[in-house]
């Protein structure tokens, strides 16, 4: 295409009332839309029900629980779009805060130490990334080694001992607060509203769609599957770190035993936000729609007295019906054809 | 001469109707033992229907279908096995990780007894009996994904043929072959024929359909427009009655050849395979690469692709000298590659018209440093205009496209991309013939534009249409390049075959 036409487009571009309808339809895709309306009649439900539920404590109480999954699903949605899976998500969480409790009681003040504990993250990500992009390890097989490695490695390190008594200036972003919120929910809407925008918008970021939907295609159109990739298990793996950071924070203390399972609970809620273990599909708001949803769910059993055990059968057939929603989308699409 | 017996097959009036289509209106056809009768039609005309009906996948809605005299009906595929109905889809249906003889026995175990088990001897010799009756030399205990596409083709006939049939159904089998092979697909046809097998053979290819066809029933819309010998049709005839007009010419070739060099290919090697390999490409030509499968044409293409390092040589592009290491410095450079299989290589699904384009050159979509959706959605709805391509696709997934625009998807991409050089691979492979009509034309178009086209393709007569100079390309060497005028289809099939050097030293 010539310049001119280029220009004759982006003249239309600006004018066309057409295109500002299609960005908006963009934004809020079919899943999201359905899945938002869900939580708002829930939440409607769920005030009437229970006079706590409303509230600003139970609120906070609600996202402080889910922050840690909603805050690793952010990069984990990210991983299924283009292709991948990161099982070890829960092992580099606990790693993180044990590394930068170990570095906070050995002496080592509370900046550094979140550099440290986040640099040792992002080293598990590393490696998740250049085996599955370059030695074309599978991604399952990969992070379940890692998974395993990565915990063995926690427990070596801290001798098998939680690490107590952590200082306040680290305890703090955990446990401090603006606006009467506690930083982590800040840090996980700041962290779903960026990351939403950039994988919307930006081009490094889009191109995690295209391996998603067609690997070989994408490497035939010139992108760089391979970075991409490492990106993307390097970026789960520090939001795992972050996540980590934030939960031993607010606990005080690294416990060796934390982020076990979450990597599916995560992964869940991704899919429930439209993501497919096949690639090329779901969003940044989905998985945060869906991890909130969990969160909800969670909650709303507690507070109407339910029995805890139910709250795992329930999710897991929100997960089923999620899915086969899809299908039964899929196919309506298809003979409409 | 056949047409005395009573025919084998009947088919009375079948119609079939889906949702929104009527896919068989009142279809009558005749199949006789030991004749090869083709079915042909563009995509949607109802060949791969009819197949289905006959072998007891579809059930018609009204009409007959008479076997030997006797009207049958069939409620499920099984019940037209059991009255010698053999069918081979498109699709393979062979276990890759078991062997020959395992696959072809597939859910028939032979068993010796309940102690002994599977009788793996029988089954081993009898696999080698049918094999040795159809003449294909094959070990029964290879293990089937060892083999090539053509390989796994002639052991899916076998496994048919392996169940006593009397009439074999073949829908677009050549689709995945390259000649060579397709030629020794041919030769076990016809010789099954020979042996009083009725065959229903459909394709695309009507090249290999006036090579091997008794008689041709073109069906259009779901009607059946005419059975003929296919000694009495002409290939141009059988084209119209498959379009419904007439295209005036089979390959609408312009030439736009200018004086201007746009490529200059400098004996280049890799470690694929290509060999010292040199030649120039000027700006408006369609330069045609002309060889066997495997004859090393994909491999060059790769190397001017950035896809296999050179060892050797170098590569200009208008003068200019290019380092390709990876595809993102070819297509910088302007160069863009229509690979060969458009659903693995080429196409992503899922995805709508716009995303499928814009990939080429997102950085030509940002404003303030991000992807401009609007302009995006533009971008797609200015090429389909452009190209001709349903409009309907730019905000439905690809997959609902057809063949021919979803190829021109992949071509609007390096439009887009502002590739000045296109290089095609087997571009209308599957495709039917409008939508292979269409190509050409698009192909027409690029070059009256100053673009510049390398063509691969095994269809030879297309070759040799639609290329101004054609490369012979013969184990990652090429033997001549000369004006594809001054070609013919069989100085082209010799020479790369290398029958002729045989012959004459």
């Amino acid at each position: 295409m010539s310049d001119q036409e280029m220009e004759a487009i982006k003249i239309e571009s600006k004018s066309g009332g057409n295109g500002v309808l299609y960005a908006i339809r963009r934004i809020t895709a079919f899943r999201e839309s359905v899945l938002l309306i869900v939580i708002v009649v829930f939440a409607i439900i769920m005030t009437v029900a229970s006079p706590v539920f409303m509230t600003p404590l139970n609120m906070e109480a609600m996202l402080l629980a889910l922050s840690v999954e909603a805050t690793i699903a952010v990069g984990m949605v990210l991983l299924l779009i283009s292709g991948g899976l990161d099982l070890s998500v829960g092992s580099i969480l606990a790693f993180t805060g044990v590394v930068t409790g170990l570095a906070l009681t050995g002496g080592i003040e509370a900046f550094p130490a979140i550099i440290l504990g986040l640099m040792a993250a992002l080293m598990v990500g590393l490696i998740n990334g250049l085996l599955i992009a370059k030695l074309k390890i599978n991604p399952f097989i990969t992070t379940l080694g890692t998974m395993i490695t990565v915990r063995g490695l926690l427990l070596i390190l801290a001798s098998g001992r939680a690490v107590l008594n952590l200082p306040k200036s680290f305890t703090v972003i955990g446990q401090g607060r603006l606006f009467g919120m506690q930083y982590p929910i800040f840090a996980l809407l700041f962290l779903v509203v960026i990351i939403d925008l950039l994988l919307r918008n930006a081009r490094f970021f889009r191109q995690s769609y295209y391996i998603g939907g067609n690997e070989n295609a994408a490497r035939l159109t010139g992108i760089n599957v391979d970075l991409v990739k490492i990106f993307n298990y390097c970026l789960v793996a520090v939001l795992a770190g972050v996540a980590g950071l934030m939960l031993t924070a607010r606990f005080g203390s690294a416990s060796l035993t934390v982020g076990s399972g979450i990597e599916l609970r995560v992964i869940t809620a991704c899919i429930i936000g439209g993501a497919s273990l096949s690639g090329g599909d779901g969003s940044v708001l989905g998985a945060f729609l869906g991890a909130l949803f969990m969160g909800m769910l969670a909650n709303a059993l507690n507070l109407l007295g339910v029995d805890v055990y139910y709250q795992s059968f329930i999710t897991g057939l929100i997960l089923i019906l999620a899915v086969v929603f899809d299908v039964l989308n899929e196919r309506r699409k298809a003979s409409g054809s | 001469m056949k047409n005395t017996k009573p025919p084998l097959w009947e088919l009375r009036e079948i119609s079939k109707a889906f949702p929104g289509v009527q896919a068989l209106d009142k279809v009558s056809v005749s199949i006789f033992a030991g004749e090869i009768l083709a079915l042909v039609g563009e995509n949607g005309s109802g060949k791969s229907t009819l197949a289905k009906c006959l072998a007891g996948v579809h059930q018609p809605e009204s009409g007959e279908l008479i076997h030997q005299g006797e009207p049958v009906e069939f409620a499920h595929p099984f019940e037209a096995r059991e009255r010698g109905v053999a069918t081979i889809y498109q699709e393979f249906s062979l276990v890759p990780t078991l062997s020959v003889a395992e696959n072809i026995f597939l859910g028939r175990y032979v068993v010796k007894s309940k102690l002994t088990g599977i009788d793996w001897e029988m089954m081993r010799q009898q696999t080698s009996e049918i094999l040795n009756t159809l003449s294909i030399q094959f070990d029964p205990d290879e293990v089937v994904r060892d083999l090539s596409v053509a390989e796994q083709q002639l052991i899916e006939i076998t496994k048919a043929m392996s169940v006593d049939s009397t009439l074999l159904i073949m829908d677009e089998p050549t689709a995945a072959l390259g000649l060579a092979e397709t030629r020794q697909l041919h030769e076990l046809i016809l010789r099954l024929a020979d042996q009083g097998q009725a065959i229903l053979y459909i394709s695309h290819r009507l090249d290999e359909i006036f090579q091997i066809a008794d008689r041709i029933t073109v069906l259009k819309d779901g009607r059946c427009i005419d059975t003929q010998p296919a000694s009495s049709l002409e290939m141009m005839e059988v084209v119209r009655m498959m379009i419904g007009f007439d295209i005036g010419q089979h390959y609408p070739k312009e030439i736009n050849v200018t004086s201007e060099t746009c490529l200059e290919v400098d004996h280049i090697s890799t470690e694929t395979g290509v060999n010292d390999v040199s030649f120039d490409i000027k700006v408006g030509e369609v330069f045609g690469l002309g060889g066997m499968v495997g004859a090393g044409r994909t491999e060059i293409a790769n190397a001017l692709f950035g896809l296999d390092r050179l060892t050797e040589g170098s590569i200009k592009l208008y003068g200019e000298p290019i380092q390709l290491s990876n595809p993102a410095d070819a297509i910088h450079a302007g160069i863009g590659l229509v690979p060969e299989n458009r659903k693995e290589d080429g196409l992503f699904f899922n995805f709508n018209g716009s995303l499928n384009i814009t990939l080429s050159r997102l950085s030509s979509i940002l404003k303030w440093g991000f992807l401009n959706l609007t302009q995006e959605h533009q971008t797609g709805k200015y090429y389909f205009e452009k190209l001709n391509i349903t409009s309907s696709g730019l905000e439905r997934s690809a997959q609902f496209l057809s063949g021919g625009n979803q190829q021109k998807v992949v071509i609007a991409r390096w439009l887009f991309s502002q590739a000045k050089l296109l290089i095609f691979d087997e571009p209308t492979q599957g495709v039917d013939i409008g939508a292979k009509i269409e190509v050409y034309r698009v192909i027409n178009d690029l070059t009256s534009q100053g673009y510049s086209v390398i063509l691969i393709s095994s269809d030879y007569l297309e070759l040799l249409a639609m290329s101004d100079r054609i490369a012979i390309v013969r184990d990652g060497k090429i033997l001549q390049i000369s004006p594809a005028k001054e070609l013919t289809e069989y100085e082209l099939l010799s020479i790369a075959s290398g029958a002729e050097g045989n012959g004459n030293g």
